[in-house]
């Protein structure tokens, strides 16, 4: 007993100690040598550890806070051990965080090797740089205008101060020593002891065998398709291998044999040019030499380093053409009313499907049916129609939609009440046409007995099964070699925005540093133009003096070639003047180069260079692959509109045509403003009497006899919104107000913003009543930015002050009625207006007059009496004339059938 | 001139943001608001941070001065400014600093003991309300009693039609006078937008 008391005694002083124990790290497997894995044991909740820190370094007395893990101080860690995969996926420096100089971490012993976060300090990350793969993340225009020339061992590079820069990521290297430890901190900030410091050399690891390749034999056109998803870490693979081994020599349990590729034929090798998620492959096969039932397909892959792997196919299957998943007509155009950020690629026009059904009545006689709608923005449905059959084929019902809301309900027969499988056919009416589409979605729909409510089980699509239907868009800039995938979507799906976001940001690889210039030194070059057909790049220095130096010695390179030619007729050589010729002709006859020649400055030349480079990294072409996933795909060729164009570039466009209603209503109510102003000088026009604007006057007057203050809260709105500067603008009469009667005005506020706008507004209001000297600046002050700090000053400024009148005018939340409350329970007269729906029956409740809604806004208008003013709200009223024709021809309209109106409005 | 200029930088500014509202345009949307508006708006902000802690310290310091009702009470607040100022200065913000510690163990609770105030001033605001003097009054009892029982369990007790009757009231009569009131508050909000953008309205620069 003694024995277990004193091992539980020493476990507990080393746990209360706060080090962290069974501390290791090790390898990531099959990785680049890029990944470390960090382990070790978490401290008890009694430590209330709020985050574990991680430290990294690449000598042993100088460790650097990398990241942390956050943890609930509370519950503690619930798992033995805690993880940390480090793949330099965290900043070493972050230009907002990473502090200016080098400091000791917390608590520390003196010889701890613990610092804090790595300081933005160039020459200590200088002498770190080449120990990692570095990386910055920098504003693209830093490198293209901002950074300076560099020669360093005869070489020029562009450099960037480290200040330049937002973010500096550094990934471990393969064969570099590197020394981590970790230190957990309490929840008083407390950095306890940091765990011993361990040191590891990551390795490059062969890739693992954990790709999923799936094989098809396509007979009448003697093609086999591999589809495969790659293993982990396969941003290290570097080439794809294709293989076909005989049946007999795999191993009993279904294994490549150990010398497999003896055995085996190659089919094709491919570059790995793009991470995906899913790749796809088809090569030739002459079937009569390796028949498909004796053969298995194999995939292999290598990485940089010459590592391979290889898996047999899942499958390999024998089909037809018409087993495989057929390509849609699909459609690539620019995306209407964007920033120029994004491509559209359209697979179909919108389809309706079923997504629930329930019964609505205890006789189960009545359905209700919620249904949704794959979009295609180019097509706006305007009716649904749904059939709905028995198992059998006899009519159960059809129901057409005519507003399509995504509900509806239906009565179903005496003959099939409770039914509880329904087959469904949809199909939709597009606006602007007289047929229906033809593509219908097919759903079988079953009641579920312990849900109480009918499932779609299987839904076609035109006869297909969309769960064996998949949809891959593949696309590829002007500067890419290969496709590249975009995303895998379902049958459903109609529509993929292929987002291409504009260069603002950069992340570039670091080539070294220059510790004369404290710079830090990064590729020089800029790829403007590819010809992927030939092998042929267009790249240039960012100067343009380099730029006519390179291609001067272009020249002479090939006039080299064409004496040593001349002399001696090599084939190697005359391949290789070929190329060079070609590849000249092709950067001297690009227009970006034709165009740059003529630029007057080198910094014209440049600014054509980055234009046409941008053009070409943002200009794609597409192709659309369908597949069941398991290697029955087809790919389309390259999409080219009819006029032949295979490259789209998204354009950025001027104006939002989806909000061409929402303009010229403004015009509209622009006209009607300037029709009002004309009537209004001609003529005194009515206004209707506003209970809470007439008694403005008396509840000022009121405090005035009671010689106590008025106070006016302008709510809790911002000066970005309206309903702060229509409360201004009320402030300004009501100050105008109280400086004729000479009383003490209390202006509280919120926003520090609105602050100085009021000061101003109520000291020119008493100015322009002659009363300058009853101005008092401290009595418009600033509160709190809180909600409820804000609420508890004012309720106290009404207690303590005995304000007499107390306006709301604003935007309100939920401190509506505290501040309404107190205010009343103060024998205050109050008068609020708000645009905060919400809040208004409270104010209704408490208050003795509220404007709701837009008399809050007439306000200003009705008290100033000012014409140009009271003829807005003549505006205001014609144009709610126009909106209430509007409401009456549309409902008149939709209750006939006719949809086209409401289509007209955006919906939001 | 005084009042011209700014007059013609309002409405310069306005109809950029009227541009910027209709337009999706990258130099709009990217160039003018996420490079230039944006970082400016964050730059402008700590400034005016600091003009309302003037505010409040002049706002005080004339308290103190004037020996105003209840003066004492001004000290609280210098004091208070000072120690959370230097906790939030030397010790950080992070959890487990000593300004947290006075944010989650003083701010929080007395702004949730604020908060709970409500639950009564609903009560009696409620009280106020539902009195049936009028017809009108009658209806809305009777409307707000079907709302409230649907609620709670009890209400599908006494009539499983009830959370039907409640939903038809929220979304036809109540939604309906929500988006009247709605409607009117946006077409309010254009209004007054236009009123500034045109130079209708110029009370923010003085005068009428």
């Amino acid at each position: 007993m003694m024995l277990i008391l004193l091992s539980a005694t020493c476990l507990f002083a080393a746990d209360v100690s706060g080090k962290i124990t069974e501390f290791s790290v090790s390898d990531m497997p099959n990785d680049d040598g890029s990944g470390v894995i960090l382990k070790w044991k978490p401290l008890t909740k009694d430590h209330r550890i709020i985050q574990y820190n991680i430290y990294r370094g690449v000598s042993p007395d100088s460790l650097f806070l990398l990241t942390y893990l956050e943890v609930d101080p509370k519950l503690g860690v619930l798992a033995p051990y805690l993880y940390y995969y480090d793949t330099g996926d965290q900043p070493l420096i972050e230009f907002e965080t990473s502090p200016m100089r080098l400091k000791k971490e917390k608590h520390q012993s003196p010889d701890s090797p613990i610092y804090g976060k790595f300081p933005i300090d160039a020459q200590l990350l200088g002498s770190v740089i080449d120990r990692y793969n570095s990386f910055a993340f920098t504003k693209a225009s830093n490198i293209h205008k901002r950074s300076k020339l560099v020669k360093k061992d005869d070489h020029n590079y562009w450099g960037l101060k480290i200040t330049q820069t937002d973010g500096i990521y550094a990934i471990p290297k393969e064969g570099i020593t590197y020394y981590y430890s970790v230190a957990a901190v309490n929840e008083r900030g407390i950095v306890h002891p940091a765990a011993d410091v361990l040191e590891i050399v990551p390795q490059d690891n062969p890739p693992d065998a954990t790709a999923i390749l799936h094989a098809s034999y396509i007979a009448d056109t003697n093609k086999v398709n591999f589809e495969w998803m790659p293993p982990n870490s396969a941003s290290d693979i570097a080439v794809w291998l294709g293989w076909l081994l005989p049946k007999a020599a795999m191993t009993s349990d279904a294994q490549l044999p150990e010398r497999w590729m003896d055995l085996a034929m190659p089919l094709f090798e491919l570059p790995n040019m793009s991470a995906s998620s899913a790749y796809y492959h088809s090569v030739e096969l002459d079937a009569s030499a390796y028949p498909p039932e004796s053969y298995i397909p194999v995939l292999a892959y290598m990485d940089y380093a010459g590592q391979m792997a290889a898996v047999p196919a899942n499958s390999y299957r024998h089909l037809t053409r018409k087993d495989l998943a057929g390509i849609p007509d699909f459609r690539v155009m620019d995306k209407a009313n964007d920033k120029g950020d994004n491509i559209l690629v359209s697979f179909g026009k919108p389809l309706a499907y079923i997504t629930l059904a329930e019964f609505t009545s205890k006789k189960h006689n009545r359905l209700k049916l919620n249904y949704e709608i794959s979009d295609n923005e180019n097509f706006t449905v305007d009716k649904v129609r749904f059939v709905f059959k028995t198992s059998d084929g006899k009519l159960i019902g059809s129901v057409t939609e005519k507003y399509v809301d995504k509900v509806f309900q239906m009565r179903i027969p005496a003959e099939f009440q409770g039914i509880k499988h329904i087959n469904a056919e949809i199909s939709v009416l597009l606006l602007k046409s007289k047929d229906w589409e033809p593509e219908t979605v097919s759903q079988e729909i079953l009641y579920n007995d312990y849900f109480r409510r009918f499932q779609p089980k299987n839904t076609f699509v035109n006869g297909k099964d969309i769960s064996k239907l998949f949809f891959d868009v593949l696309s590829r800039s002007q500067l890419d070699m290969a496709f590249a995938n975009g995303i895998r979507a379902n049958a459903l799906t109609r529509t993929y925005d292929h987002m291409i976001p504009f260069e603002s940001t950069t992340f570039r690889p670091i080539l070294g540093f220059d510790p004369a210039s404290s710079r830090f030194l990064f590729d020089p070059r800029l790829s403007i133009a590819m010809d992927s057909e030939n092998g042929y790049m267009f790249d240039a220095p960012l100067s343009r003096a380099d730029f006519q130096r390179e291609m001067q010695d272009r020249r002479d390179e090939i006039s080299k070639l064409e004496e040593a030619l001349r002399d001696n007729p090599d084939p190697e050589n005359s391949a290789e003047l070929q190329r060079l010729k070609g590849e000249y002709e092709f950067i001297t006859k690009h227009p970006a180069y034709l165009e740059a020649e003529s630029a007057k400055s080198d910094k014209a030349w440049r600014r054509i260079m980055l234009s046409w480079r941008e053009k070409a990294m943002r200009t794609y072409q597409y192709r659309l692959v369908a597949t069941d996933t398991r290697s029955g795909f087809m790919i389309s060729d390259v999409y080219s509109t009819e006029d032949g164009n295979q490259w789209f570039y998204p354009i950025s466009q001027w104006f939002n045509k989806s909000m061409m209603l929402t303009f010229f209503a403004s015009l509209l109510l622009v006209g009607l403003v300037i029709y009002a102003i004309i009537i209004t000088k001609r003529r005194e026009v009515y206004i209707r009497p506003i209970a809470g604007l007439q008694e403005i006057d008396n509840a000022i007057g009121r405090a005035t006899e009671m010689g106590r203050p008025v106070m006016f809260v302008p709510g809790w709105g911002s000066l970005g919104e309206v309903c702060t500067i229509a409360s201004l603008m009320i402030l300004a009469q009501v100050a105008k107000k109280t400086a004729e009667y000479d009383i003490r005005l209390i202006n509280p506020h919120c926003d520090y913003m609105v602050l100085p706008l009021a000061q101003e507004i109520i000291s020119t209001s008493y100015s322009e009543m002659g009363r300058p000297d009853s101005f008092n600046q401290n009595d418009i002050f600033f509160v709190s930015y809180d909600q409820f700090p804000f609420c508890a000053g004012v309720n106290g400024i009404t207690v303590r002050e005995r304000v007499a009148t107390i306006f709301y005018m604003g935007f309100f939340n939920a401190e509506a009625l505290l501040l309404t409350e107190t205010g009343n329970q103060a024998g205050a007269i109050q008068i609020a207006a708000t645009d905060a729906v919400t809040q208004i029956p409270f104010f209704i409740t408490t208050c003795d007059y509220t404007l709701i809604g837009e008399e809050f806004y007439a306000a200003s208008a009705y008290l100033s009496h000012n014409h140009e003013m009271v003829s807005m709200l003549k505006a205001q009223d014609y144009f709610k004339l126009f909106i209430i024709l509007g409401i009456l021809v549309g409902t008149i309209l939709s209750t006939l059938n006719i949809s086209w109106f409401i289509h007209q409005f955006p919906l939001e | 001139m005084k009042k011209t200029i700014p007059l013609l930088i309002v409405i310069l500014g306005g109809l950029v943001w009227v541009a910027w509202a209709f337009s999706p345009h990258y130099v709009l949307q990217e160039v003018f608001y996420n490079q230039f508006y944006l970082p400016w708006a964050y730059a402008s902000s700590s400034f005016g941070m600091l003009l309302g802690v003037i505010s409040l310290t002049m706002m005080h310091t004339n308290k103190i001065k004037r020996r105003a009702p209840k003066w004492q009470y001004s000290y609280f607040f210098f004091g208070s400014f000072l120690i959370t100022c230097i906790a939030g200065f030397v010790g950080g913000i992070q959890k487990g600093s000593l300004f947290m510690w006075m944010f989650e163990n003083v701010q929080m609770p007395m702004s949730a003991t604020m908060f709970s105030l409500l639950a009564f001033y609903m009560a009696s605001a409620a009280y106020k309300a539902f009195r049936a003097r009028s017809p009108e009054a009658t209806v809305l009892l009777v409307a707000a009693i079907v709302v409230m029982l649907a609620q709670v369990p009890l209400g599908v007790k006494i009539s499983r039609h009830l959370p039907a009757i409640s939903q038809w009231i929220l979304d036809v009569p109540n939604l309906a006078s929500k988006r009247g009131i709605m409607l009117g508050v946006g077409l309010g909000s254009v209004a007054t937008s236009l009123k500034i953008l045109l130079g209708i309205e110029r009370s923010y620069l003085g005068g009428d």
